[in-house]
């Protein structure tokens, strides 16, 4: 495991950690991640870019001298000079796991992932920003230490008084502006921050970004930056690496691997990324993981791999520079079959343009008009007009709040009006052979009556964000998926529609699962493909739209391009209407015909998925467009929203 | 919307920009708050009188002759208790007046001794508060303290012998481990007293109380550990305390003002609990130790059909449960600032 590329550093680097190795204290351990190297130099900022199981986390907590006492490390991590593991115990940590005076706070400090439950909900932010003065200057005193937090908060764009604040009264940028400040209060040299936009709004995310890049720059401060989101990673760091089951594939400049990737699996990661200024004819998905669990030899990605050869399953993979890059910060891949297969890596994963959206006027399946919905004397939608056409994919977009969820929820018959109407047009085929749905189902304020719900039902299903939580845990996915399709609302579906009730055989198939999947439990898939097992038990009543509430959005990537492929697919073969609830554009733009913008429980904007990004009219829409990372995001426009913020 | 779960779409206040300055109209809400809680106990109290009275008619036999008890039952006296007590009033009635008279401290008079009820209760009262008391403090500063450090260690030896020892005291009945503790310190050792409450003197009462508070300590230690390690647990696996530690926050701090200050408000609920218990629960570790408290009078009471101390008794540990909950509610405000502004998270 010592097969680190030898790399002669100009200056002594920020941090150097060489032959990570992290593993379960269990036994026998499982390896989680296996011999890392990694460098970040003073005032430099990198990524460590990974898909869930990557070990990059893990990785961050290690540098940090904060793992979780189950995991131990062995192999040398160095920040600002001193060794900070100890390899013959493997330092198991916890809360008196050892670090060197200091490392903690002021060498490096870490800001974590979820704003929500960062900051200790009982006590006040400036609190919180006072410790982390302390523990970067020992024996502060009080004035001293108000007049710093006065300070810190100023440097994140937030008003003195927030200080008096308590973490719930402050929303969710907030929460991470203050959270920001107390991870910089001790003055460390190197920040390390995991995921620090994921659980931040789509909207404020490029404004997360550009503070943590402008104060990581007029501190000289290094960044070590873990993200799933490449996106996020090409618009902050200056270099990458890319982790997968534990093991770097690849690393070089940030640009570089943006343009040229070195490896098959950071090619297919790029493919992968929905674009929201273009609509591909697909996103060319990797083929779904084995399972959840890694092979113990060889290239991790192998199995994956549509390049890869016997010697890839058996030999480790050692990184070795890609072309005449050598010296420090060069291209490093540990693919051993690059560069001869680059090309044809890059002709694969080569996307095309979809040419235009069809201009379809298809008669509407669902009309929603002036929906309005309150919860405990709030309303959350404001009279909402929406039309999804009878084989249509319609996306809506909006931040959370905005009542997007609410309307998905409304339409589904989960929640009762308050307001407007909903329709469901008569199944088309159906109506001339004088079939039983031939009049509109109508749904009114207040709780429908049974057999509108079952009608409800049987025509309209929905896909939840969380594959974790949506499937039972003790059912098989086989008597799920019989369940499902023995429900009354199919039974009553069966009565209007000719085709015949699926087995939960051909529903897997049709979500491309193998049949014998059905005697599986949850508990044995991955994210993937318990997503892809909740939307065969919507197919299961042979639903006429499929409303999909941040279906993709739990979803690593790779994954995520699998499931919209697997959309587009049912549409095309089942005739199926789609109604896609995100937050993320670009997902939409790849698989909607028409949008609808949501803001604070009023559409603002509706139009052809591709005019409407491409050509915003709403201020709203432009904002959520400019506020994406990567995007030429406005001065005045960020500057703006940070003062009605603070 | 990244990663919220579709039901925390609903709340609109989560996103929305909170106005200025919750925290100073703090005041209403929390009064408001309290008065609720006030109301909610007293309300609670009403209906367990009126079980607790209802005690009376449940007795077996005539009421008349049951209040008489042991004297003789001239038809007389039998109609002089039948007007003190409106028994020849409808159910509903009797209970206003009964009720009434309770509020003017008037709870009746003892079958058994003919003494007013309020003086035998008042005699005793004293000394099981002092036993409750000092039980509760004994099992707080173990239970705490041994809970935290379980929780530290979890996993460990430590942990496990902690959380062993914490079993065998919730699990042995205050009778048998009072019994075990006499045998050891007062019959084997001979350092402190066997049983009785002494001779009225403060030191005498204490040195008398020990092996008592620790025989009803014991019995409810392993409860608040249990209860201390999970919530220490709990905030030890916080990302909170992962963030402060990372910011550099030195462990001992962490430890006090972080971990604990979380784990505070669950500790405190499970405290007022065991405290409610201990007030009414004291028959065992009095009858073991040959106490006059409470429980003695209520188990003799019982035993010679003294309705009207049985009902005294029964209101007052009643009582104590409700004011000790109400107590608790009253703190959880204080001790959390997302209950003080009614903040959802």
């Amino acid at each position: 495991m010592t097969a680190a590329a030898p790399k002669p550093a100009p200056s002594r680097p920020l941090l150097a950690v060489r032959a990570l190795r992290l593993e379960t204290a269990s036994v026998p351990p499982r390896p989680l991640v296996h011999g890392l190297d990694l460098d970040v130099q003073p005032g430099e900022s990198v990524g460590i870019v990974g898909e869930s199981g990557s070990g990059k986390s893990l990785t961050a907590r290690a540098v940090a001298a904060l793992l979780p006492g189950t995991v131990r490390a062995f192999g040398s991590v160095v920040a600002d000079g001193r060794e900070i593991i100890d390899s013959r115990s493997g330092r198991p940590g916890g809360l008196y796991g050892r670090a060197p005076e200091g490392h903690r706070g002021r060498t490096v400090s870490l800001l974590m992932q979820d704003p929500f439950t960062m900051l200790h909900p009982l006590r006040t932010c400036g609190r919180q920003i006072a410790d982390g003065i302390r523990a970067g200057a020992p024996g502060t005193s009080r004035r001293g230490a108000a007049l710093a937090v006065t300070e810190r908060l100023a440097e994140v764009g937030l008003a003195p008084g927030t200080a008096d604040r308590y973490p719930h009264e402050l929303s969710g940028g907030m929460r991470q502006r203050a959270a920001l400040a107390a991870a910089l209060a001790p003055g460390p040299r190197l920040l390390i921050a995991d995921e620090p936009t994921t659980a931040v709004d789509a909207h404020h995310q490029g404004e997360v970004l550009a503070l943590i890049r402008r104060l990581q720059q007029a501190r000289g401060m290094g960044l070590l930056l873990i993200t799933h989101d490449l996106r996020v990673a090409f618009s902050a760091c200056d270099r990458l690496y890319v982790m997968y089951a534990g093991t770097m594939l690849e690393s070089g400049p940030a640009r570089d691997i943006e343009t040229h990737p070195a490896h098959p699996y950071t090619a297919a990661l790029l493919a992968a990324e929905p674009s929201v200024r273009e609509r591909y004819e697909t996103l060319p998905a990797t083929r779904p993981a084995a399972g959840p669990a890694a092979p113990a030899t060889g290239c991790p990605f192998a199995a994956r791999c549509a390049w890869a050869e016997a010697d890839c399953r058996t030999a480790e993979p050692v990184p070795h520079p890609v072309g005449d890059s050598t010296g420090p910060g060069g291209r490093l891949t540990a693919c051993r079959r690059m560069p001869a297969v680059a090309a044809d890596v890059a002709a694969a994963t080569r996307r095309t343009v979809a040419v235009t959206v069809s201009e379809r006027t298809a008669r509407p399946l669902l009309q929603v008009r002036g929906a309005r919905k309150s919860y405990g004397g709030h309303e959350v939608l404001h009279g909402v007009d929406l039309e999804v056409p009878e084989g249509g994919a319609v996306g809506l977009v909006g931040e959370s709040g905005s009542g997007k969820s609410t309307l998905a929820r409304l339409v589904t018959g989960l929640e009762q009006l308050d307001g407007g109407r909903i329709v469901i047009a008569p199944d088309a085929a159906r109506e001339d052979t004088g079939g039983r749905d031939t009049e509109p189902l109508l749904l009114a304020p207040g709780r429908p009556a049974r057999g509108s719900r079952l009608a409800l039902a049987s025509a309209v299903q929905i896909v939840f964000q969380d594959p974790y939580s949506s499937l039972n845990p003790v059912h098989t996915v086989g008597s799920a998926l019989r369940e499902a399709a023995a429900s009354p609302a199919a039974r009553r579906r069966g009565d209007s529609t000719t085709t015949p009730v699926p087995t939960a055989e051909e529903l897997l198939e049709s979500v491309g699962l193998p049949a014998a999947y059905a005697a599986r439990r949850p508990a044995a898939l991955s994210g993937g493909e318990r997503q892809r097992v909740a939307i065969a038990r919507a197919l299961a009543v042979r639903p006429r739209l499929l409303v999909c509430d941040e279906s993709v959005s739990a979803l690593d990537v790779s994954v995520q391009a699998q499931i919209l492929t697997l959309l587009a697919r049912l549409r095309q073969e089942l005739g199926l209407s789609l109604l896609l609830v995100t937050h993320d554009l670009a997902v939409a733009r790849q698989a909607t015909d028409q949008l609808y913008v949501m803001h604070r429980g009023r559409i603002v904007e509706r139009g052809r998925t591709d005019r409407v990004l491409d050509h915003p009219e709403a201020p709203y829409t432009r904002q959520l467009l400019a506020a994406l990372p990567g995007s030429p995001a406005l001065p005045g426009d960020s500057g703006t929203s940070r003062r009605t913020e603070g | 919307m990244t990663t919220t779960s579709p039901a925390t779409g609903q709340s609109p206040q989560t996103s929305a920009a909170p106005s200025p300055g919750p925290a100073r109209r703090a005041g209403h809400p929390l009064a408001a708050y309290a008065a609720r809680r006030l109301a909610a106990a007293v309300a609670l109290l009403l209906v367990v009188s009126l079980a607790v009275f209802a005690l009376l008619a449940l007795a077996p036999g005539d009421l008349a002759r049951t209040l008489l008890g042991t004297r003789s039952a001239t038809p007389q006296a039998l109609a002089a208790v039948r007007s003190a007590h409106h028994l020849d009033d409808p159910f509903l009635v009797q209970y206003w007046h009964w009720l009434a008279a309770a509020l003017h401290g008037d709870l009746g008079v003892s079958v058994r001794t003919g003494a007013p009820v309020t003086q035998a209760v008042g005699d005793r009262i004293g000394l099981t508060l002092q036993l409750a008391l000092g039980g509760f403090v004994l099992a707080l500063l173990a239970g705490i303290p041994f809970g935290t450090l379980a929780a530290l260690r979890r996993g460990r030896a430590t942990d496990r012998i902690v959380q062993g020892l914490g079993v065998i005291g919730l699990s042995a009945p205050a009778f048998a481990s009072g019994l075990l503790l006499v045998h050891l310190f007062a019959l084997r050792a001979d350092w402190l007293p066997a049983f009785g409450a002494g001779d009225g003197g403060t030191l005498d009462r204490l040195r008398h109380l020990v092996l008592p508070c620790v025989a009803l300590a014991l019995s409810v230690t392993g409860l608040l550990l249990k209860l201390t390690r999970a919530a220490v647990l709990r905030e030890l696996d916080a990302d909170h305390t992962a963030f402060a530690l990372a910011r550099g926050v030195p462990p001992r701090e962490v430890l006090l003002r972080h971990v604990l200050r979380g784990a505070l408000l669950p500790i405190a609920t499970g405290a007022g609990l065991v405290l409610a218990y201990l007030v009414a629960g004291t028959v065992m570790v009095e009858a073991t130790f040959a106490l006059p408290g409470l429980g003695r009078l209520l188990v003799d009471s019982v035993t010679y059909k003294d309705v009207p101390v049985v009902q005294a008794v029964a209101l007052l540990a009643a009582s104590a449960v409700i004011t000790v909950n109400l107590v608790v509610d009253l703190l959880t405000p204080l001790i959390d600032p997302r209950i003080r502004t009614g903040g959802t998270r």
